[in-house]
């Protein structure tokens, strides 16, 4: 395309003038593209002096020796507040040097030239410094609850007025050693408050939310001071709002310990809401064994005074067959909703006395038992229970009582001879029975008749002394062993081959003598 | 708004030294590859040799303009020289070797297309026209090192500020701590020389060229596609790292940039040159408007990309 009688340098202007035309085109279309793009939020850049640690070594020689400002200060009082901690040049403001915020001259040792146009408060002075690193500053810290003026103040230093507050009112000395962020060290509201009354800055000073943001969306139905009683924590609360009365460990508790974050939603009142239940039987009514004065303390109250359970419960499982509200032994009213599985939690077993005589023919027990009767039942317990639940509890003890050995005739008055200190005293456990009792359990005419007895009723002086060879008296078998040994009878009878001879004497010895 | 301690004369700078060192390597390419010798003449090689030195020279001037203490006090420059752990002292010594270098290769090849010139150098040095193309070879090879050297080393020069300024110093990928600067404006360095040299330069001289040269189309497409993931990558770094770097990002893609990163850098340096070169593949040739449109849209791009990347980096928070 290039004409050829045309030189062939002129590829070389004409690039590099294609390189001139795509600056100035660049050039221009570039304020053009930035007027048509979208704006955000200006940041601002860093024009102070960066990072000029090195430049402050002076100061920070100087400034971190206590010998070295009490040398050169004008007072104890000015050479304390001086001080600057060696720590806090570890920090990030401690990184840029003390001359990027406080200007001065670097690097002098002179403390007259040092301080040459020296910087006291760099947030008073040339508060959009501090703009320069610390952008995008928040309104709100919700971590903090806190709503915050960053906006006002930011917007006064950009257009280079002033709205009377600084960084430094309330970041102190960030630069040494206060640090409001990490919580190293707080700050109390009384501070705030006292600013704001000393500045009249007008701010509702008894609206909470004037400066705080609340984590709860309650405030159609509550303000802060409902709940929140104090201006240095928020911790410290009060429950004189709360819909229903706290008591016992409820009103001990923190309110999130029961309610969801924040806004107190999601409890439906019931105590699984925020217990969990550690045992299987019962329901989730836990209101029934248990009290909000103590969870383990009114249960155990409770099986304290549980009654015991006078029968045995093998075979009657179904508690309630019997104890529920139209039951034979009806529960109290506070056991309506307790289930058979509940029972034995707090109700211990405790069997009543056996029947210690036969049943048979004898199923009229109030006509012996009762009050005024032969034989006294508690009243107190057992007053209006019909015949039919005598056996419910009291069951046959299965034992025979012994039979009467003699004849009865003529010996109608038992306690003559069998009374305590007689020649047959009864046991201990019939302590106050009288005669009528006997013959209700006791057998007359059982006992073998002289005519029959084949052995010695003499043998070797037992004097017709029955007990000897019959033990309690039982006739139905004898017992030799009482005088006769059975190691040594055992030994004798071994050495003559004679063995196996347990409760077989009257075999080979009926007449009580040697075969 | 972006950071202004760096402003035009660095992204000129930028974009100069890029498009010199990428002009030279197309010369050298076509010298050491013996595609200049195919015909008579070759614009690639005349352009790419001659305008290379000059371009990074001028580049270098405005670095130092900007610096204030060079502009009052020029000789604290060769305090640079030796303060050899200095990324800028390594930059120093590529330029000054480069530089020369460039200006030589720029009178062998001028030496060779004018008569005038060859006529003088015959009678003045003789020695020099026998053996002219051995030394156009020479000066090609070594001179393609520091080529390369000085295009790699103007996103070293950035990206070297560090974590000061994350965006210039985002990694390649995030456990390839590579910073992605250099590569990105390597690749851009070599398709800018490209579309300066080739597309412009040799379309205009001889609309023919790439018919002989398909291999250029399938160049630039490479190109385009290896810069169009270097740039996604750092942009997509640059987000997921947050603070700072994310808000350059944010100010690139939908902020005060945002038309000109996506009208003046992938719109006009990366879709159209594409459309035009895959056009071309398909068709066996472009048109001249088409061809000089592609490498000036590449040219315009690479500036704008560099002022982009250099208005964008917002120095870190405290």
């Amino acid at each position: 395309m290039l004409p050829a009688r045309w030189p062939k340098w002129l590829l070389i202007p004409l690039s590099l003038a294609v390189v001139a035309i795509a600056v100035v085109v660049g050039l221009l279309a570039e304020p053009v593209g930035q007027a048509l793009s979208p704006k955000i939020t200006p940041a601002p850049t860093l024009y102070f002096i960066g990072y000029a640690a090195p430049l402050s070594q002076e100061c920070t020689k100087c400034h971190t020796d206590p010998q070295a400002l009490a040398a050169s200060a004008e007072s104890p009082d000015t050479a304390k507040s001086a001080y600057i901690d060696p720590a806090t040049l570890n920090t990030p403001h401690g990184h840029l040097g003390c001359i990027t915020c406080h200007g001065g001259t670097a690097n002098q040792a002179d403390k007259n030239a040092a301080h040459e146009n020296l910087v006291a408060d760099l947030s008073k002075s040339h508060p959009q410094d501090c703009l320069t690193c610390h952008r995008n500053l928040p309104a709100e810290i919700p971590e903090d609850n806190l709503r915050t003026p960053h906006g006002a103040v930011v917007n006064a230093v950009w257009e280079g007025s002033t709205c009377g507050v600084y960084c430094s009112d309330c970041h102190g000395a960030v630069g040494h050693g206060f640090d409001p962020v990490s919580g190293g060290t707080t700050c109390s509201m009384s501070v705030c408050l006292d600013c704001h009354k000393e500045r009249n800055l007008g701010a509702r000073l008894t609206d909470c939310d004037t400066c705080h943001v609340g984590p709860h969306d309650v405030a159609q139905v509550l303000s802060c001071s409902d709940c929140h009683t104090s201006t240095e924590t928020w911790k410290q609360t009060t429950l004189k709002v709360h819909p229903i009365q706290l008591v016992g460990k409820h009103a001990m508790t923190d309110c999130f310990t029961c309610h969801r974050w924040p806004n107190f939603k999601g409890l439906s009142g019931v105590c699984s809401d925020c217990h969990k239940r550690p045992h299987e039987f019962g329901n989730d009514n836990c209101a029934l064994c248990h009290t909000p004065q103590g969870w383990a303390e009114s249960a155990k109250a409770l099986v304290a005074a549980a009654a015991a359970i006078p029968h045995p419960t093998q075979g009657r499982e179904d508690c309630r067959s019997c104890h529920g509200v139209q039951g034979a032994m009806a529960l109290p009213a506070d056991h309506k909703d307790r289930t058979n599985d509940t029972c034995l939690v707090c109700h211990s077993l405790a069997p009543s006395p056996a029947i210690l005589h036969p049943v048979e023919g004898r199923e009229a027990c109030l006509a012996c038992h009762g009050e005024g009767k032969i034989a006294q039942f508690p009243v107190a317990t057992h007053a209006g229970r019909a015949e039919s639940t005598c056996t419910t509890c009291h069951e046959p003890a299965g034992v025979t009582p012994l039979p009467i050995s003699h004849s009865t005739q003529g010996r109608e008055d038992c306690l003559m001879c069998h009374a305590p200190g007689g020649i047959k005293p009864y046991p201990e456990t019939h302590e106050g029975w009288g005669n009528m009792l006997c013959l209700l359990c006791h057998k007359a005419g059982e006992a073998p008749t002289k005519a029959e007895h084949v052995f010695p009723q003499d043998h070797d002086g037992a004097a017709k002394n029955c007990v000897l060879c019959h033990p309690k008296n039982d006739f139905t078998t004898y017992h030799c062993e009482t005088c006769h040994a059975t190691g040594g009878m055992t030994q004798v009878h071994g050495a003559r081959g004679i063995k196996d001879i347990q409760n077989k004497c009257v075999l080979c010895h009926p007449t009580g003598k040697k075969p | 708004m972006g950071q202004t301690a760096w402003g035009w004369l660095i992204a000129i700078y930028l974009f100069l030294g890029g498009l010199g060192a990428g002009s030279f390597l197309m010369a050298a390419l076509f010298e050491l590859s013996g595609w200049r010798y195919r015909s008579k003449f070759c614009p690639v090689a005349l352009v790419g040799a001659t305008v290379s030195g000059p371009l990074v020279a001028l580049g270098s001037a405005l670095l130092i303009f900007d610096l204030g203490a060079g502009r009052m006090e020029p000789w604290r420059i060769f305090y640079m020289f030796t303060h050899f752990s200095s990324v800028m002292t390594w930059g120093i010594w590529i330029l000054s070797v480069f530089i020369p270098l460039s200006l030589v290769y720029g009178f062998l090849e001028l030496m060779e297309s004018e008569p005038w010139l060859k006529g003088f150098v015959s009678a003045r040095l003789p020695w020099v026209l026998r053996n002219a193309r051995t030394y156009r070879r020479w000066v090609a090879a070594v001179g393609s090192v520091f080529a390369v050297a000085t295009a790699v080393y103007t996103g070293v020069l950035i990206s070297a500020v560090g974590p000061a300024i994350p965006l210039w110093s985002q990694p390649v990928l995030p456990f390839l701590r590579i910073p992605m600067l250099p590569i990105l404006f390597f690749i851009s360095a070599i398709s800018t020389g490209m579309g300066l040299t080739f597309d412009i330069s040799a379309t205009i001289a001889d609309p023919e060229i790439q018919r002989r040269f398909r291999v250029m189309d399938l160049s630039h497409i490479l190109l385009i596609g290896l810069e169009n993931i270097a740039i996604g990558l750092l942009f997509i770094s640059a987000l997921s790292a947050g603070g700072a770097a994310a808000e350059a990002a944010r100010i690139v893609l939908y902020g005060p940039l945002a038309v000109v990163f996506w009208v003046g850098v992938v719109l006009v340096g990366l879709v159209f040159p594409f459309v035009v070169h895959a056009y071309a593949i398909g068709r066996g040739q472009h048109s001249l408007a088409s061809g000089v449109g592609s490498g000036v849209g590449i040219v315009i791009a690479g500036l704008l990309l560099r002022y982009m990347i250099v208005y964008a980096g917002i120095p870190a928070a405290l």
